[in-house]
């Protein structure tokens, strides 16, 4: 999501770095929901996937996306054995790594023959072999 | 490449004797003439300039440089000031004194935690407090906060901040309350026909949790107070907390509380 420079001199920095990863969010009127977490933003506004609500009082309910505003969030509970600046460490490193790979695919891009659009061109969208899955805009020099 | 046609320019002491008159002696084909017409120069065949090792310029502010120091349109290029040795070898020592520092400043980048990085930023006031908990990973005391009042306390071991007092304790045992709407049915009334009334009210639940680690959100924390096992009086901070929590049996704490 989002964000990301702004998150870098917080610890929503550490919760984007949560991507992928299964977490339970507290909310602040003791709802209880579990899932992935997709991806966060500065201001900690939360997407889950394969999410299980469930109210202080009342039933649990599943969700194929829950999607939590920030300003709802009172806490975020997390395995024991995490370890909050690795985590970060890591997840720039796969970020900075994944923005290369894009740009390295864009300068092959733009490096290619004249007209990416030319008769009987074979468009590729996304990558096959990167984790990212960049997606070359169409539309090269005309 | 053709020299400003300023006639002050013309008149300095670029000037030279015309190695090469131009053949009619027309003073738009004349490089030293103010009436030098660059188009009709370079239409022109076999016209050569003066100095046949001018460097050549994109355009005429960039002769700039070329001018004396004291023409008005004159200027000093800053990166070229000073054709002397001296100024030569102190550019080159700023030049490599600029890019140790910035060697330097990459280094403790790549080497301090992004943790340490974020407690950085924290300078002065109140939160150097928390600061120097993260420091010493010491064990807080956390008030949370209901939308409408103080919700609980929380102990454990700070392993994370920032300015928004959103934090990551560690090995935490919590203490908080629930709102609950429970259903009270009150008996009917003796005598006539009564029926079973029905009320809907909150009643608060007292509970206790442990918890191995946890992010907390910086609004719903009310104060922070480092506690040290066996000391009997902790210091007090109060930290963030901009809707106003209501004054329950917290306050008198909040009272006390010396700020920093």
């Amino acid at each position: 999501m989002g964000g990301r420079r702004r998150a870098r001199h917080s610890l929503a920095c550490f919760v984007q770095a949560l991507e992928g990863q299964r977490v339970v969010v507290e909310l602040r009127y003791d709802t209880i929901v579990r899932g992935t977490l997709l991806g966060a933003d500065d201001q900690l506004n939360l997407q889950l996937s394969e999410a299980s609500y469930q109210p202080l009082q009342g039933g649990q309910s599943q969700a194929d996306y829950i999607y939590i505003k920030g300003r709802h969030v009172r806490f975020i509970h997390l395995p024991g054995k995490l370890d909050p600046a690795a985590t970060v460490e890591q997840h720039r490193k796969r970020v900075a790594a994944a923005v290369r790979q894009h740009a390295q695919q864009q300068a092959q891009a733009a490096q290619q023959p004249a007209g990416r659009l030319h008769k009987g061109a074979q468009l590729q969208f996304g990558d096959a072999t990167a984790g990212g899955g960049a997606v070359d805009p169409a539309g090269g020099p005309p | 490449m053709a020299q400003p046609t300023n006639a002050a320019a013309a008149s300095s002491t670029l000037h030279s004797t015309p190695s090469e008159p131009s053949a009619t002696g027309d003073p738009a084909l004349d490089f030293f003439s103010p009436l030098f017409n660059p188009a009709r120069a370079l239409a022109a065949a076999a016209l050569h300039p003066p100095v046949p090792t001018a460097r050549p310029l994109d355009n005429v502010y960039k002769c700039r440089s070329m001018l004396p120091s004291d023409h008005p349109d004159a200027w000093n290029d800053p990166h070229r000031a000073g054709k002397s040795k001296e100024a030569q070898e102190a550019a080159q020592r700023e030049k490599s004194r600029l890019s140790y520092m910035h060697q330097q400043q990459e280094r403790q980048q790549r080497k301090t935690n992004p943790l340490d990085q974020i407690a950085e930023h924290v300078r002065a006031g109140p939160l150097l407090l928390l600061k120097r908990c993260y420091q010493q990973r010491s064990r807080v005391r956390v008030d949370t906060r209901h939308a409408r009042g103080v919700r609980g306390s929380m102990e454990g071991v700070l392993v994370a901040f920032d300015k928004h007092t959103n934090l990551v304790l560690r090995e935490v045992e919590e203490r908080y309350t629930v709102l609950l709407r429970v259903q009270r049915v009150k008996p009917p009334l003796p005598g006539g026909s009564g029926r079973e009334r029905v009320r809907w009210v909150r009643q608060q639940e007292h509970r206790r949790r442990q918890l191995r680690q946890v992010f907390v959100r910086g609004d719903s924390v009310v104060l922070v107070a480092a506690v040290q096992a066996g000391t009997a009086v902790p210091e007090q901070q109060r930290a963030g907390g901009s809707a106003a929590a209501a004054p329950l049996q917290a306050s008198v704490q909040v009272g006390r509380s010396s700020m920093a």
